[in-house]
């Protein structure tokens, strides 16, 4: 609405007049702020297992593996020197600052891995070592290797330095929105009646690819929303995907997201399912009020120093009872805390303090017996003053 | 009838029982269970596939007693529970990767286990915040690892298993069909990839596993990119490449179905008309006899050294496989588990592996010719009472 011309066309392709995104300057500055993170936490190493902590570190493109998997140190950071270690068993889709002596081949003996870390790495004469996650097999190969070294949480380091985006991870962000925007697009396009839920995520998955996307942030919700209170969840919503064929009048929950350069872009809309000659009932329309509602209330909250607690009770002073998903999320290289509005409790959400530079998933989900549902998400960045919108698909014939 | 074939209530129980034998085998009262691949095996819930980070944040977790009569599932997704789980088995979901969340998780332990603590409980893997937090808060219970007792019990197969592996093989070689017709001149590796997520969905899929792996392959080492190792380096990521005709096209997926994952391997080539070469043809014929030389050897009884002994001995000079990868590997909920033959684990591990009925092994060996490239494709064999059955069922296409 307000972004600069730039901002919202920022495209996928190099140019030959240059990019519209400094790749080189935002590895170089994520990395100094995780070895600041690491000079204030006196840390030697920070010893990395998960994807998302190994991709904002050495912003390699390595073989993406849905749903995690179990630990393995995969990326190394070394204080003193600012060098990256990795593993990769090549050179592609590495970094040109990370040479190939600083590579380590694949290896499914972790007595191998960290034996080959000791050859490469000042592993050995760590005294404070920082690890995002470990296994047991691994805890006793490391304190063997380095038994001068102290296991601390690296993750926090993580955290601290993902939690706030330079201006660079957020136009790579913008583009990430773009992108889910063009999917969800697709599958408003193809909705019809008698189209299983699961063809829409097909719908969604070949579209994002198009666009030079190997992976999605998360496969996503694409389905009808239920009218009657049989589940589990009250207010009642899917969010699985199945063969169920959709039927004209239902309204249609589209919740997804995709990877751009590492980065998430998603966005939630409901659509309804039209046939030829069916019309929008005031009833549906009155749904997309509701969720406007709520939208706005949370909205007038996300601005630097309030926090995650004030925005859980502007969703809960609606008299909207509060979804089965998390109402914020933060939002970087996929998904990063704050989580708000959990089961966790407003004690937790008011430890969490938006600041500029944070970039948040906020939605929300409203429902009505007899009706259906109206679940809607967008994607903001905390701005000096208050936030800007990065998503800017409208809500389309029930906002009508 | 259906229910002969594959009776998913009677794969979730018998894999529950197997579990609570093995950890009464092991002297542990209660386990605890965040890896993926675990927890799917211990519950039979389906989740959200997501990238990394947000897959672990929205983890399903697995709490596993002795003497309880099913498993308790923590889940953001409760639809996806095994419709035959008692709703009070069936819980919000837990935090494990956040320190409010592990508190919550370990206090829920207790309440679930009760005495049973007092044998010990057996844990998967450590969150940075569990790394942190848990020896303190279990400081009066024995901890164990809990992943010898998940490689037990996950690596033979149960018939409904093994037909799980089937199906999920079967909807990704359908969805190839349609791919391979499209693997022209020009064609981008993001457009095969597009096409294929829309079509796996479309047949039935749960998930994607991987990004997929369509790659070129050079004609000689040297041409890059370079390894660590000095072998072939692949799968390397898929981009927006533009293929080209006569390119030589590795070609490597994997999907979901129930919780079970397929793998798919060939080489295709990329032209109006594929036709390969002479020598083309002779590096597949090589390809053949490794394949049939492995497959005469997979019986009950048999080790992996026996297995990679076979691949070595058929004419060729150097290893058939890839050493950053392996010969074998096993295939269950996770798309690549044990047994893996031939891998960097060394030879006496491989002497260790002895081949029993409900095994699944994936083989995967490669022909490569310096100068000319080479021929990979792979292969599910199930080990029966006294053979093998094989699960996959797709053509060589060009090549036969």
């Amino acid at each position: 609405m307000t972004q600069p011309y730039k901002a919202r066309n920022p495209g996928t392709m190099a140019h030959e007049f240059g990019g519209t995104i400094d790749f080189e300057r935002m590895r170089r500055d994520r990395r100094q702020r995780c070895l600041a993170g690491m000079e204030r936490n006196q840390l030697d190493l920070l010893l990395i297992g998960r994807d998302g902590n190994g991709r904002y570190l050495s912003g390699a493109r390595r073989l993406w593996m849905g749903g995690g998997h179990g630990f393995g140190p995969s990326c190394v950071l070394v204080r003193e020197s600012g060098e990256v270690f990795l593993l990769s068993t090549w050179d592609d889709g590495i970094p040109s600052e990370i040479p190939l002596d600083h590579l380590y081949a694949l290896s499914f003996s972790p007595m191998a891995t960290i034996e080959r870390l000791k050859q490469i790495t000042p592993l050995a004469k760590a005294r404070r070592i920082g690890v995002d996650s470990m296994s047991p097999l691994f805890e006793g190969l490391l304190r063997a290797a380095a038994p001068n070294a102290e296991l601390v949480d690296g993750e926090a380091v993580l955290r601290a330095a993902r939690r706030i985006k330079t201006a660079d991870e957020i136009q790579c962000i913008r583009t990430a929105c773009a992108i889910a925007e063009a999917a969800l697009s697709a599958c408003i396009d193809a909705l019809r009646p008698g189209i299983f839920e699961t063809e829409l995520l097909g719908v969604f998955e070949q579209r994002m690819s198009a666009f030079n996307v190997t992976a999605p942030a998360v496969e996503g919700t694409f389905c009808a929303t239920p009218r009657t209170a049989a589940g589990s969840h009250i207010p009642p919503l899917r969010q699985l995907p199945t063969q169920y064929a959709i039927n004209e009048g239902e309204l249609v929950a589209l919740s997804s997201g995709v990877l751009y350069a590492g980065y998430e872009g998603s966005a939630g809309r409901t659509w309804p399912c039209l046939g030829s000659g069916s019309e929008i009932k005031p009833a549906q329309r009155e749904l997309y009020q509701r969720w406007r509602r709520l939208w706005d209330a949370m909205r007038a909250q996300l601005r630097p120093g309030n926090h995650g607690a004030a925005l859980r009770k502007a969703y809960e002073d609606t008299g909207e009872p509060l979804p089965p998903f998390p109402i914020a999320n933060g939002a970087g290289i996929g998904w990063e805390p704050p989580l708000i509005g959990t089961a966790l409790g407003p004690q937790a959400d008011a430890r969490e303090v938006f600041e500029p530079g944070m970039v948040l998933s906020v939605g929300g989900y409203v429902w009505q017996p007899g009706v259906g549902g109206y679940l809607g998400r967008e994607m903001v960045a905390i701005t000096d003053h208050g936030c800007e919108t990065l998503t800017a698909l409208g809500h389309g014939p029930l906002a009508e | 009838m259906e229910n002969d074939v594959l009776n998913l209530q009677r794969m979730r129980q018998e894999r529950y029982v197997r579990l609570l034998a093995e950890m009464d085998r092991r002297g542990v009262g209660a386990a605890l269970l965040i890896i993926p691949g675990n927890v799917a095996y211990a519950a039979g819930a389906r989740g959200v596939m997501a990238d990394g980070d947000r897959a672990g944040y929205e983890r399903n977790v697995v709490i596993a007693v002795k003497g309880q009569s099913a498993p308790h599932l923590f889940t953001a997704y409760p639809e996806g529970a095994p419709p035959e789980l008692p709703a009070d088995h069936i819980h919000p979901p837990l935090y494990p990767d956040l320190a409010d969340g592990v508190g919550a998780m370990i206090n829920m332990l207790r309440e679930i286990a009760g005495s049973r603590l007092e044998d010990g409980v057996a844990i998967d893997e450590y969150t940075a915040a569990m790394y942190t937090a848990v020896p303190r808060l279990l400081s009066d219970v024995r901890v164990a690892d809990a992943s010898p007792m998940l490689h037990a019990v996950r690596l033979c197969k149960s018939a409904d298993e093994i037909e799980c592996i089937r199906r999920a093989q079967r909807i990704n070689e359908l969805a190839m069909y349609d791919v391979q017709s499209q693997a022209r001149p020009g064609v981008r590796q993001n457009e095969l990839m597009g096409l294929f997520l829309r079509r796996i969905f479309e047949l039935g899929a749960t998930a994607n596993v991987v990004d997929p792996i369509w790659q070129p392959m050079a004609p000689a080492l040297n041409w890059g990119p370079h390894t660590v190792n000095g072998d072939i380096a692949f799968p390397l990521t898929s981009t927006d490449r533009i293929l080209r005709d006569g390119d030589v096209l590795w070609v490597d997926t994997g999907i979901v179905y129930q919780g079970y994952a397929s793998d798919f391997g060939r080489t295709w080539l990329v032209s109006h008309r594929p036709k390969p070469t002479a020598r083309q043809r002779d590096q597949y014929k090589r390809w053949r006899d490794i394949r049939d030389a492995v497959l005469e050897g997979v019986k009950p009884g048999a080790t992996g050294r026996s297995l990679t002994r076979a691949a070595a001995a058929a004419p060729g000079g150097r290893k058939p496989w890839m050493q950053h990868l392996y010969l074998i590997h096993g295939i269950g909920t996770d798309s690549a588990e044990m047994p893996l033959i031939g891998s960097n684990l060394g030879e006496e591990f491989d002497e260790s592996i002895v081949l029993g009925p409900g095994m699944v092994l994936v083989l995967e060996p490669a022909v490569w010719d310096e100068g000319h490239a080479g021929y990979r494709a792979e292969v599910i064999a199930a080990v029966t009472g006294n053979g093998y059955r094989e699960l996959t069922d797709y053509s060589y296409f060009p090549y036969e």
